[in-house]
């Protein structure tokens, strides 16, 4: 019921002009905690009319506020999001290479391995479909299929997950002297997942490497730690 | 191996670590030979650079012997001795492929975080936080260095380590600052800042063609520096109001281009620098502009501030309305090294620069606490230190 009605706060919250729409990042069971202790806190408030009961007012308005848009301004300044993704993410990154050599690229299913996170290895039985392993939390594995359902040189993959995300890889020649313009969409998916395969897409076809510090010395313990990622990537 | 590893404001040790390794194909190993200590490192000596952590291995100036190189480098090879910018750089990016290289795409592993402060993410550096990717430093014993057929340069047998040390970060640095001035003939070039990258920045700026090249400090062997090395003319803004001396001394016109060479912790004499001082210490601004806002108001109109000085985050009080009404110019930015280095070099080669004239100490690593200290107080007339791996500590001499 909490999430149903969410849902339909977002869905305005969507018709918003762009500057304004922002995804919920706050869980669902966390914003129906704040907005019920809003709502007790405005009601305890209203019941009391005094300086205390104002100011009681004001932070059971803000809380409820919060729980009903979804959205904190103070996890979205440390990148915390505790919202289930949604929806479909798209984001785009420039690559200085051929359109050709980056479809090349992203056709050959060993480099999907390599930009993917949390993917182990991509296997490909058949051309039109790939078996993928993902690591899970506590050493597993799991393992989906997807099938592509649309693969025009140069222009754009896209596949539908049997038992994962469906998206597309979606490519054009950048103006000027700029390579190619590759765009990712996909279901369902964490936004800093998607960005993060577009980053090493983008150093594995230009740099042909993955830009890393992991096992470097330093003067500590724990060798090298990466720093910390909003969206923990 | 040792090197010399962060651990909070005004604590760095030389600590025993493990020797880096290869991780990526295109990365090289170097043997340090010297390496020096940037004014820049002492922002993070201070604590003013954020996402440092305990035990970071610093310094971003340094030059030594390749012993081991990757699959995928094939212009370097072992038993080479090579110089390496402070930027890494990929070589193939939009940036790198225009020479931007301290603005590469692809060589900082962090670059989500940057974007997070900066909107988007300059190249990884070495030694320089986490922001900046988390690389170890030079200031060490062995290094690794990404991208090594773009980031080490080999150096001819005729040149001496020192005289090539300075090729990865300082004296490109100066030459930048100068050339960003886009100096023409009969030009006033004023620099704040006469440590050595100022120093630099005032060479640089009489082989670009200045007409006069006025330098601004108050620690008095550094002014001596430049007036008797650098043939510039001095002023001390402990002595005098900068700007009016700047005015009076340009018959009214100002300088035509005023280069910031001290950055993030300026130092000052008014209620304004104290304003500063008062509100970084409550992190209520991160940087103190007061160099900066000298130069703005100082310069002709119409005339270019060029900042080499590094600023990390956010600056209050910025005269930006003088800044517009003169219709000024701003250029500003890390270096990019590897533009400058092969014309810098040769420029060495041919006696036209010898960047020597700046080492002030020559220490063992082991050193280099008392090394950061000496500098950061600017004891002993202390101006730029050079640290050896294999030279025998001051500690052990006595």
């Amino acid at each position: 019921m909490a999430s149903r009605a969410f849902a339909l706060i977002d869905a305005v919250a969507a018709r918003r002009p762009p500057s304004s729409r922002r995804e919920a990042n706050i869980g669902t069971a966390e914003r129906a905690a704040f907005a019920a202790a809003g709502a007790v806190l405005v009601v305890w408030a209203l019941a009391r009319r005094s300086v205390g009961g104002v100011a009681a007012g004001l932070v059971g308005g803000g809380l409820l506020y919060r729980g009903a848009r979804g959205r904190s301004r103070l996890y979205e300044v440390v990148g915390i999001t505790t919202a289930a993704p949604t929806g479909t993410v798209e984001r785009g990154v420039a690559v200085t290479r051929e359109p050709s050599d980056v479809y090349a690229f992203a056709r050959d299913p060993r480099n999907l391995a390599r930009v993917i996170p949390h993917v182990l290895a991509v296997a490909s039985a058949h051309p039109d479909r790939l078996e993928v392993v993902l690591s899970t939390p506590g050493n597993g594995t799991r393992t989906w299929t997807a099938r592509i359902v649309s693969d025009v040189p140069e222009e754009i993959l896209e596949w539908r997950g049997t038992d994962g995300p469906s998206g597309r890889l979606m490519f054009r020649r950048a103006p000027g002297q700029r390579g190619t313009e590759v765009r990712l969409a996909v279901d369902r998916a964490p936004a800093a997942e998607v960005d993060e395969s577009l980053r090493r897409l983008k150093a594995l076809v230009e740099a042909g490497e993955i830009p890393t510090t992991g096992g470097q010395p330093a003067g500590r313990v724990d060798a090298v730690r990466p720093l910390r990622m909003p969206g923990g990537v | 191996m040792r090197a010399v590893c962060w651990y909070g404001p005004k604590d760095v040790r030389v600590e025993r670590v493990p020797d880096p390794q290869l991780l990526n194909p295109r990365d090289a190993i170097v043997r340090v030979r010297r390496t020096a200590i940037c004014g820049s490192d002492l922002h993070l000596y201070h604590g003013y650079i954020p996402t440092m952590e305990a035990g970071d291995i610093l310094g971003h100036e340094f030059m030594g012997e390749v012993v081991e190189v990757g699959p995928e480098v094939h212009r370097i090879r072992r038993g080479e001795r090579v110089v390496v910018p402070f930027a890494i750089a990929c070589g193939a990016c939009f940036f790198c492929a225009r020479d931007l290289t301290a603005l590469c795409d692809n060589s900082n592993p962090n670059a989500r975080a940057a974007e997070t402060l900066y909107g988007y993410s300059g190249a990884g550096l070495f030694g320089y936080s986490h922001l900046y990717g988390g690389y170890a430093g030079g200031q060490a014993e062995y290094v690794r260095v990404p991208f090594a057929d773009v980031g080490a340069f080999p150096v001819p047998e005729t040149l001496t380590d020192e005289q090539v040390l300075f090729l990865t970060d300082i004296l490109p640095t100066g030459w930048m600052a100068a050339e960003h001035c886009d100096i023409q003939r009969g030009d006033a070039v004023a620099v704040w800042g006469c440590g050595p990258v100022g120093q630099f920045a005032i060479v640089s700026a009489w082989r670009l063609g200045a007409d006069r090249v006025i330098a601004i400090d108050r620690i008095p062997e550094r002014l001596e520096m430049a007036a008797r090395h650098g043939k510039a003319e001095t002023l001390n803004y402990e002595e005098v109001d900068v700007v009016e001396a700047l005015r009076d001394l340009t018959a009214g016109r100002g300088p035509d281009a005023c280069i910031d060479a001290v950055g993030m912790e300026a130092h000052g004499v008014t209620l304004t620098w104290l304003y500063d001082r008062a509100k970084q210490a409550l992190m209520l601004e991160t940087d103190r502009p007061y160099a900066l806002r000298e130069a703005i108001l100082a310069c002709r109109k119409g005339g270019t501030v060029s900042i080499p000085g590094v600023y990390g985050g956010f600056i209050d009080k910025a005269p930006l309305g003088a800044a517009f009404a003169k219709g000024l110019v701003f250029r500003m930015g890390q270096t990019h090294v590897h533009r400058y280095l092969r014309p810098l070099l040769d420029r060495i080669q041919r006696g036209e620069i010898d960047p020597t004239f700046v080492i002030t100490h020559r220490l063992a690593l082991a050193d280099a606490p008392g090394a950061y200290a000496l500098f950061a107080d600017k004891q002993e007339e202390c101006i730029k230190v050079v640290l050896s791996p294999d030279a025998v500590p001051a500690t052990a001499r006595r």
